[in-house]
C-alpha cells in the first residue's frame, strides 16, 4: 500500500501581459519535513526517469 | 554516460530543478528513490512530435512556394490531409505524454511497491480520483496530499508589478505552500477529459464514442477533427423547438434552437465548469440542409444580441446521426 501520495507542482507557468515563462520552484518545507521523518531505506517513488536523472548528473 | 537530448526536451529545466532537489534530499536522508517514469514512452512521444513536425514543414514549404510564385491558394485535398495528419500526430503525442506515461507510472508502482509516491498534480489528482478501480489492480492509497506552488494566503501578493523580471526574483526565493487534500483540482479533471475527447476525435472521429448523438459536425471544416462536435437533443417542443447539450474538444455547452428537417438554428453557451478556454460569448449557428449535409455559419453574439464577429459562409457542417462523412468537398 502507498501510505502517502503527493500531487505536486514541479514548476509554475507565470504569465504577465504577452509573455509566459516557466519558473522553478522548490519542494515545500512540509514535504521535505515529512520525508526527513521517514526511516532510512523507505522506498520513495518519483515521477522522473533514470535517464533524465543521469542527464542531471553531468550538468 | 551522456547527456540525453530527448530527456532535455521532455523534462523542462524548471521541472528538473524541482526533481533534482527532491532526489538530492532523499539521498541525504538515505531514502531509496525509485524512478516511476518511463523513458521509452518519452521516445514514442518524440517520434510523434517529429511526425507532426514533418507535416508542418510540408505545409510551410507549400505556402512559402505559393508566396514566392505569387500564386493564389486554393484548398487542395493534400493540404487538408497534411493539416489533419499533423494535428493528429500532435494530439497523439500529447496523449502518450500524459495518459501513456501515467499507465507506465502505475505499472512501475506495482513493480516497485513504494511507500511514498511524489508525482505531478496532473497525474496525482486523476490517479487519486480513480483509486477505486486501481485497488482491483493491487494499488491502494492512504493519504493524498497536494502541494501548491506560491505564497501562503497571509503573505503579500508577489505578482504585483509590471514585468515578470520585477516580481520573479522575489518569487524564486519562496518555497511553495502546502495544503492537505481537499479534492482534485476541477481544472485538472476537465483538462484530462478534454484531452481524451481530442484523442477520440483524431482516432475515431467521435467525441463521446459510447453515446449516440442526434447530429455530428465540425465548426472548423479546414481541420475537421479540431472542430468536431456532437449534438444531443434532450427536449423537443412543438413547432420544431429543440434543446440539449453540445460536446466538443473545448467542453460541454447547452443549446436551444429550432430544427424543422430543413433548417437549423441554435444558440450555444459553454458551461464554464465543464469547459476550458472557450468564448464567454454565446454563439449563434444557422444552417440549411442540402444533399444530406447541413452547411451554415456561426457568429459570436453579445448579451444584447449584437453580432460581434460575423462568421464566414460555410463555417460549420453538420450531419444527422453519429456518422461524420469524411469525403467533404
Amino acid at each position: 500500500m502507498i501510505e502517502r501520495l503527493y500531487g505536486v507542482e514541479h514548476s509554475v507557468m507565470f504569465s504577465c501581459f504577452f509573455s509566459t515563462e516557466e519558473k522553478s520552484v522548490c519542494p515545500s518545507e512540509e514535504l521535505v519535513g515529512k520525508l526527513s521523518a521517514l526511516p532510512a531505506g523507505t522506498v520513495v517513488g518519483i515521477e522522473f526517469s533514470l535517464e533524465a536523472h543521469r542527464s542531471l548528473l553531468i550538468k | 554516460m551522456r547527456l540525453n537530448d530527448e530527456s532535455e526536451i521532455m523534462v523542462s529545466p524548471a521541472s528538473k530543478y524541482y526533481w533534482r532537489r527532491l532526489i538530492d534530499f532523499c539521498g541525504r536522508h538515505k531514502l531509496r528513490v525509485v524512478y516511476l517514469d518511463d523513458f521509452e514512452t518519452f521516445e514514442k512521444v518524440m517520434e510523434k512530435r517529429a511526425e507532426a513536425e514533418t507535416y508542418k514543414q510540408r505545409l510551410r514549404s507549400f505556402f512559402e512556394r505559393l508566396e514566392s510564385e505569387r500564386s493564389i491558394y486554393t484548398e487542395t485535398n493534400y493540404v487538408r490531409e497534411w493539416m489533419e495528419a499533423g494535428y493528429r500526430a500532435d494530439v497523439e503525442a500529447e496523449y502518450i505524454f500524459i495518459v501513456g506515461r501515467e499507465k507506465k507510472i502505475l505499472e512501475n508502482i506495482q513493480k516497485t511497491n513504494p511507500s511514498i509516491v511524489v508525482m505531478g498534480k496532473g497525474h496525482g489528482d486523476i490517479i487519486f480520483l480513480n483509486r477505486g478501480s486501481l485497488e482491483t489492480q493491487g494499488i491502494s492509497f492512504g493519504q493524498y496530499l497536494r502541494e501548491i506552488a506560491g505564497l501562503r494566503n497571509e503573505e503579500a501578493d508577489p505578482f504585483e508589478g509590471w514585468t515578470i523580471s520585477a516580481v520573479m526574483p522575489e518569487f524564486d526565493k519562496k518555497l511553495p505552500s502546502f495544503i492537505t487534500y481537499e479534492g482534485p483540482d476541477p481544472s485538472v479533471v476537465v483538462e484530462r477529459e478534454l484531452l481524451q475527447r481530442s484523442y477520440n476525435a483524431v482516432t475515431q472521429m467521435r467525441i463521446l464514442p459510447e453515446r449516440k448523438p442526434d447530429f455530428i459536425g465540425t465548426w472548423f471544416p479546414k481541420l475537421r477533427s479540431r472542430g468536431l462536435f456532437e449534438v444531443y437533443i434532450e427536449e423537443r417542443r412543438d413547432g420544431g423547438g429543440i434543446s440539449g447539450t453540445i460536446e466538443d474538444i473545448l467542453g460541454t455547452a447547452g443549446f436551444e434552437g429550432h430544427w424543422n428537417g430543413q433548417k437549423i438554428s441554435f444558440k450555444k453557451n459553454y458551461d464554464a465548469q465543464k469547459s476550458q478556454g472557450q468564448s464567454h460569448y454565446p454563439l449563434f449557428y444557422q444552417g440549411n440542409l442540402e444533399n444530406g449535409t447541413i452547411r451554415g455559419h456561426y457568429d459570436f453574439i453579445s448579451d444584447g444580441g449584437i453580432i460581434n464577429y460575423p462568421g464566414q459562409k460555410d463555417s460549420f457542417v453538420l450531419f444527422q446521426g453519429d456518422q461524420f462523412k469524411l469525403d467533404l468537398s
